[in-house]
This record gives C-alpha cells, structure tokens and sequence, in this order.
C-alpha cells in the first residue's frame, strides 16, 4: 500500500477514541482481589422446559457453585427464553443466563464438569476476558445504563420492586431482564447498506464457487 | 469492491452476543462471507469468524438455516 499520510493521521485519531490499554487491563470496577483472578464470562442455556422456579433455582445453583468455590459474582443477566437457531436435544426453545465473574482458572474446569453433568443445562460458553473485551463490556453497560436513563423514565422500579409486585397481582413470572440492543448509529447504516450489496452479489458467487467444486 | 470501512475502525472486540452485527457478514445459508465479499480487514474478519462461531455454539446463529434443511 501506498504511504498516505492523511490515512496515517485518521487511522490515530480513531485510535485515540479508545481508552488506552492499561498494565491493569481497566479493572479499577472490580474489587481489588487476588493477583491470580481472571474475569470470566459464562453464557449458558438452560432447558426451558422447566418451570419457572426450576429454572430460578438452577441459577441460584450455578451461582451458589461459584461463589462457594471461591469465585465472585459481578453480575447475572438473564435474557430468558429465546428460540434456539436449531434445535439441541430436541429442545426448540431455551433460557439463556449470561452471567460475570472473577475466579482463579482452577474454578473453570470444576465449574465446566458440574454444568456439563447437569442435565438441564443444554449448552455452555465460558470465556476468560481480556483487556478489550473488558472494556468493551464496560462500553456496554454504560451504553445500556445511558439508554435506561433516556429512554425508559416512566415507572421502572428497581429489580426487586419489581418481583414483589408481580407476586401480588400473582403473574407467572418476572419478566426477564431485556438486553437493549445499542442504537444503530448513521455510519452502521450505511455499512449495513453496503453489506446488503455484499449479499446480493453472494449467491452468485457462491454457485461459482459451487461449480468449480 | 465493497466497502465497509467504518465498522472494524470502531470495533475492536466482536462481541458474539450481537447477533444483529454477525448477521450482515453471512448468506442466506448462514454461511460466513468470504472477505472478498465483505472487503473487511483481514483482522477484523478473523474476529468476526471467532464470534460466529461462539454465537452458534450457543444456538444463537444457525450451523446450517433452517430453509436450507
């Protein structure tokens, strides 16, 4: 590529908007724990078959399993029941829980043999953050709490408001906790545009490719 | 060529929770895009594939669409 020193200068300047990388990896809103703790994140899909109670207790269980083995729990976002994109022990639908936490890497090989003998339990993802994705789960949640500030001002509640109330007019469930999807801004749209471009000229590519198979 | 130059300026973490983003980089089928299609950097199509593959180990994106089975 050809040296283009205005390219150069953009390219810093984007840069720039991203909070420099820190030899603590940004973990100032974490409590000051041990060296040796990483953070995590787990997503895992529990069947939803089960009842609603069933379903409260298998994650107060996995929680209660962690914190009990020396973990801690920053927070648990249920994002409840969602269709699967296929189906897993023939189940169509299942509740997905996104949970965080700090715990030293021993914990997850435990952790991962409890969830995997647990047979509501249909799927697991565990992730061990770094740096970026750190800090990108900070964007997230200040972008989430912004949105929550302007957007929803009528009666919200807090959480637990919110479950006593629906056990007195006797509901089914708390409705669960809504990830709000970040606002598209311009510039996504006009990838988005390009993007649906990119598509239309996919399938006739693909046959290409098909062909020459 | 296409050009999306925006995006992977701005991301630098795919995350495989935002299955909105994901899905403008596959087919029909639910194949990822090759990056001569989507003209991303190399980089950031490799984060995408990663988060691709995350997202449909928890069921989120299909292996394979369903109107394909």
């Amino acid at each position: 590529m050809r040296y283009n020193p205005e390219k150069i200068a953009q390219k810093e300047k984007g840069n720039r908007a991203i909070p420099a990388r820190r030899k603590d990896g940004g973990r100032d809103f974490i409590s000051q724990g041990a060296m040796s703790e990483n953070t995590y994140e787990i997503t895992y899909i529990v069947n939803s078959v089960l009842g609603d109670d069933q379903i409260n207790n298998l994650v107060g269980r996995v929680a209660k399993f962690i914190e009990k083995e020396g973990g801690n729990i920053i927070e648990v976002d249920e994002w409840g029941s969602q269709r699967l994109a296929y189906p897993i022990d023939k189940k169509r639908t299942g509740y997905y829980v996104n949970a965080y936490f700090e715990a030293g890497g021993e914990l997850i090989a435990r952790l991962e043999r409890a969830l995997t003998l647990e047979d509501d339990i249909l799927r697991f993802l565990t992730l061990k953050m770094d740096a970026v994705m750190l800090r990108h789960y900070e964007e997230r949640k200040e972008q989430r709490a912004r949105e929550k500030a302007e957007g929803v001002k009528e009666s919200v509640p807090d959480k637990e408001e919110q479950v006593s109330a629906v056990a007195e007019q006797a509901e089914p469930s708390p409705a669960p906790k809504k990830k709000v999807k970040p606002e598209a801004s311009a510039e996504e749209k006009k990838v988005e545009a390009s993007a649906e471009e990119a598509k239309a000229e996919a399938p006739a590519e693909d046959t290409k490719a098909a062909d020459q198979a | 060529m296409t050009e999306s130059r925006f995006e992977p300026d701005q991301i630098d973490f795919v995350d495989y929770k935002d299955i909105e983003l994901l899905k403008r980089y596959l087919n029909e089928q639910g194949k990822i895009l090759p990056r001569r299609i989507t003209g991303v950097p190399q980089k950031f199509q490799r984060k995408l594939t990663r988060a691709v593959k995350r997202a449909r180990h928890l069921a989120m994106l299909p292996f394979v669409a369903d109107n394909v089975r």
